[in-house]
């Protein structure tokens, strides 16, 4: 079995997983104040398992459109190859 | 299905010439190959500024009133707004740092030399684009240290001969950075330099085309090259991916805050710095002298990034042995020289006060 079809549907278990977890913590507030001063009180940034989630579906996205024109190179680079255009 | 619609489409307009003529392209294949990924992520970036820039410009207001507050507005209410502010902050930091690789590896393989000289001089002005994009928009935010960096930095040319004055004034509107310099910044940041951008890549990508990328001097070449279309355009796109999933970390990792709304008549906080990308200039002028040859030393470190500069612009002219395929070892050890002092003054900007 090839890798993607593990990693893909194991990354977006795992993102879920964070997701349910994020959902289940304290929803009383989805964000908190950014600790890195000079930040205004009044400025808020998402909880970590938030920016978490969106960092799993960011690189799903990304891992799986790699993995995706890995695989059209590697197609590409076969015809070219049996053309006799490239080496 | 996309071949249904691509050959009713063909029947309409010329897409197979179009194709014919791309697929002409080829990548050499060579040990140095690796440093043509920079130009299409450069792209990539730019293309990722435009998207969450236009995003962005949905909420935001270009007024010293309500610039601050309508970031907040995007950082809090606006679903997924820190993101795409973050996205577009370290994407600018992305794209930059690209282009500097990109210029600097080009500078190295001596890919200048003729015939894309016009290749060259479209680049060095889309770095200068970029460093302008990354100058108009720090000060959108309206926060603190956005007010006093470009309070400091608009100060920084005016001790240029002749068009020092009339620029400053021309960029900030009135004597002090206010609503006009925000107005002008935001449109300059929005309009005139995406513009100026989008016609100077369609001319630097076009001159790709047309001449391909070039072999470096003496680099000996490995076998047939790579069919740009689609072969090497994937491995562009890969490329584009692993740029992306970098992007996305630091993104949500280091989201970007926002400094408290900047007041005019407070005095400057202590330790402001400009972005990294300025650093150099900024650490230049730090330890240069009061006086240079009896001239002031912001005068003359002014001066010299102005001559500097121009050189950049002409080193094709310049380099006459590369235009005859041979090494051209000064200018090579002049290339290290810059980025070596580059990078030593970034770090001295970071770890002094």
């Amino acid at each position: 079995m090839k890798p993607s079809r593990i990693l893909i549907p194991l990354l977006l278990l795992v993102a879920s997983a964070v997701r349910l977890l994020a959902q289940s913590a304290d929803t009383s507030a989805r964000v908190q104040p950014s600790p890195e001063p000079p930040v205004t009180p009044g400025i808020l940034i998402p909880i970590f398992e938030d920016r978490l989630f969106m960092l799993l579906v960011g690189l799903i996205l990304a891992g799986g459109m790699a993995l995706l024109l890995n695989k059209k190179r590697k197609k590409a680079d076969t015809e070219a190859l049996r053309d006799g255009i490239t080496k | 299905m996309g071949s249904r619609i691509f050959a009713w489409l063909d029947q309409r307009m010329p897409l197979s010439s179009i194709r014919g003529y791309f697929s002409k392209k080829t990548v050499p294949r060579h040990r140095f190959t690796f440093w043509y990924y920079f130009g299409g992520l450069t792209l990539f970036f730019f293309i990722l500024q435009v998207i969450t820039g236009i995003l962005l410009a949905l909420y935001y207001k270009p007024t010293p009133e309500q610039a601050h507050e309508s970031i907040r507005l995007i950082v809090n209410e606006v679903p997924y707004g820190w993101l795409i502010r973050s996205l577009h902050s370290w994407s600018a930091n992305f794209m930059i740092a690209c282009v500097f690789i990109h210029m600097f590896s080009v500078f190295l393989l001596k890919a200048y030399r003729k015939p894309r000289e016009l290749m060259w001089i479209t680049g060095v002005l889309l770095l200068s684009l970029s460093l302008g994009f990354g100058f108009t928009g720090y000060l959108l935010p309206w926060d603190t240290m956005a007010y006093f960096a470009t309070l400091i930095g608009t100060e920084v040319p005016k001790t240029l001969p002749l068009i020092g004055d009339w620029g400053v004034s021309l960029l900030k509107g009135e004597e002090e950075v206010g609503a006009e310099t925000l107005t002008r910044m935001y449109s300059i940041h929005i309009i005139v330099l995406p513009l100026i951008t989008l016609i100077t890549v369609s001319f630097h990508l076009a001159f790709n085309q047309i001449f391909g990328s070039s072999v470096p001097i003496g680099t000996k070449v490995q076998g047939l090259p790579i069919p740009f279309f689609p072969n090497f355009m994937y491995r562009d796109f890969i490329a584009w991916c692993t740029g992306f999933a970098a992007l996305i970390c630091l993104s949500t990792l280091f989201p970007l805050g926002l400094g408290e709304k900047a007041d005019p008549l407070a005095s400057a906080p202590f330790g402001i710095k400009p972005e990294w990308y300025f650093l150099p200039l900024y650490q230049s002028l730090k330890i240069a002298p009061a006086t240079i040859l009896s001239i002031s030393g912001e005068f003359f470190i002014n001066l010299l990034v102005v001559l500097g500069s121009l050189m950049w612009f002409i080193i094709p002219f310049v380099d006459r042995r590369a235009s005859r395929e041979q090494r051209s070892t000064p200018f090579s050890v002049l290339g290290i020289i810059l980025i070596l002092y580059i990078v030593v003054t970034i770090v001295l900007a970071y770890t002094t006060e």
